[in-house]
């Protein structure tokens, strides 16, 4: 095909370079499955977000892939009014949110939060991870209301 | 043991268009650091630039340095300024220089403002690139404003307390005529009526990007002796980092900043302790980094930097008079490098209006990047 394009006078196009790093690509691969992972430490099973380059508690190189609940409470966040991305200033005001997950308290993530509802801190949400297109992937967070006893199930 | 002192300050004007480029900017303030001192410029033998804008060559080219032998730079995003210090400290006590010039040029409002700054200054680029920026935050604002928000949570910080800070500044700038923001005051209404940029922080939260520069001259006690400037003395200087530098959100613990540790190594060296301080120049990039350092340097409790500032504490004729420049909010965004000028000033009682009577002790905080931190503590010389 690169062949091809070329005979015609076209330049292939270059391989396509993850602007954030081959250290999510596993992350991005659940993503497209809809599952939510966080990385586990083959030797000392230390679950590790975000993704670096060695574990951080054994200095262990090796790392699975593992699905987590998903559920957690918002440790914090913030309401953005003002972006200068070209795929968010039009969306203002969003929220972010750090999201203290229930495997640990060591284990947080940051995600989008949907439904507009202003947040507090400590209420609980489940997250599930969105790959749409040649995007990085997002997790993107709900708020687990009262009687919603179907959440982590969800 | 070599003593090291700062034997002259110089500054450009402070604009939000400044017509020249940063080269030129530079040049101009060492230019006037140098004569501030009564130093030539072939005393020049260091040079600490600052992690953007122009490099050391460009100034070794421009004004002619034949005598360099040592150049560096630290890489701690806004701590950068005085993490620097450090760095000229020790090539002055290593015997590898003699006279450094640290300095900072920025053309912050006209060219470079902070969105496109951000993605070459932070560390760890997969981490900004692959998890914040996808979710929407590219700005120190939206990721300090997640810091803001929980220690809300954790300590009962308030919004009035946030205002304080902003009132605060901008009150000190009407003393400044140097300063940005000189005539034009902000009550506590303007500041609640101001927009939101990124929740809790809104507009009057934030800091001025300006255009300008400032340069710092450091030298030895040997060269010090020999001008006719008092010169002020540079006790100690120290840098520190939080855990997980490289990133906010799985910082634990969250609230932990590089100043704690770096102020408590800069106090330790110094003999010093934060209650012998006159004054404080505190890294205000945004009104809730102020509280927080107040608290991780150690000039009150953990947890009490809001009803500290509340107190009026901060205000000039307060218990620790903060930034009586204007700061970054009021002054200009000057990286930093403002606030050594001013505590220079200040040790020498040229601060005019808003000079804190017979200080002799100023602390100097950074704060970069991720929650990197350090801190100087200049002391009145003689």
């Amino acid at each position: 095909m690169a062949d091809a394009a070329t005979a015609h006078g076209v330049q292939p196009a270059k391989p396509q370079v993850r602007a954030w790093g081959d250290e999510l690509a596993g992350f991005e691969e659940a993503s497209s499955r809809g599952r939510l992972v966080v990385r586990r430490c083959d030797a000392c099973l230390h679950l590790q977000w975000p993704p670096r380059s060695a574990c951080q508690s054994c200095l262990g190189g090796g790392f699975d892939w593992v699905e987590i609940g998903g559920r957690g409470h918002i440790y914090t966040w913030t309401e953005v009014h003002r972006s200068s991305l070209e795929d968010f200033a039009g969306s203002v005001p969003y929220i972010v949110c750090i999201v203290e997950m229930d495997e640990s308290p060591d284990l947080r993530m940051l995600g989008l939060l949907e439904g507009g509802t202003v947040p507090s801190i400590g209420v609980p949400v489940h997250g599930s991870a969105v790959s749409t297109g040649t995007a990085a992937p997002t997790i993107r967070w709900t708020l687990i209301t009262d009687g919603d006893e179907f959440a982590e199930n969800r | 043991m070599t003593s090291v002192l700062i034997a002259g300050v110089g500054v450009t004007d402070f604009t939000r268009s400044s017509g020249r480029s940063e080269a030129r900017l530079a040049v101009e303030a060492a230019g006037r650091a140098l004569e501030d001192c009564g130093l030539s410029r072939d005393s020049i033998d260091g040079i600490v630039s600052y992690p953007t804008g122009p490099r050391a060559e460009e100034l070794i080219g421009t004004l002619d340095l034949r005598a360099v032998g040592f150049t560096a730079t630290s890489r701690l995003g806004g701590a950068s300024s005085v993490a620097g210090l450090q760095v000229a400290m020790a090539a002055i006590m290593s015997g590898a220089a003699t006279v450094v010039l640290c300095y900072f040029a920025r053309n912050g409002s006209s060219r470079s403002r902070i969105h496109d700054r951000i993605s070459t200054l932070l560390p760890a680029p997969h981490l900004r690139e692959g998890i914040e920026r996808p979710h929407g935050l590219s700005t120190p604002a939206q990721l300090y404003a997640l810091l803001c928000q929980r220690h809300m949570y954790e300590h009962g910080t308030t919004r009035e307390q946030l205002g304080q800070v902003a009132v605060t500044m901008r009150s000190h700038a009407q003393l400044n005529p140097g300063a940005q923001l000189y005539g034009r005051p902000l009550a506590m209404d303007d500041y609640l009526a101001s927009p939101a940029v990124s929740l809790p922080y809104l507009r009057a939260d934030c800091c001025l990007e300006t255009d300008g520069s400032c340069a710092v001259i450091v030298v030895s006690d040997e060269v010090a002796a020999r001008l006719d400037r008092e010169p002020v003395v540079l006790a100690a200087v120290a840098e520190g980092h939080p855990p997980s530098p490289d990133d906010l959100v799985s910082r634990n613990p969250f609230l932990e900043t590089g100043l704690r540790h770096a102020a408590s190594a800069a106090f330790d060296t110094a003999g010093l302790r934060p209650a012998d301080v006159d004054v404080a120049m505190i890294y205000d990039c945004f009104t809730f980094e102020v509280i927080h350092q107040l608290e991780e340097a150690g000039f009150c409790g953990l947890g009490d930097g809001g009803p500290f500032v509340e107190s009026g504490a901060i205000a000039l004729g307060g218990a620790l008079p903060v930034n009586p420049h204007g700061g970054l909010m009021a002054e200009g965004h000057l990286g930093g490098m403002n606030h050594v000028v001013e505590a220079v000033r200040q040790l020498r009682d040229e601060a005019g209006g808003r000079q804190v009577d017979s200080a002799q002790v100023a602390a100097v905080t950074g704060w970069g990047d991720l929650g990197d931190g350090a801190m100087a503590l200049l002391v009145r010389h003689g």
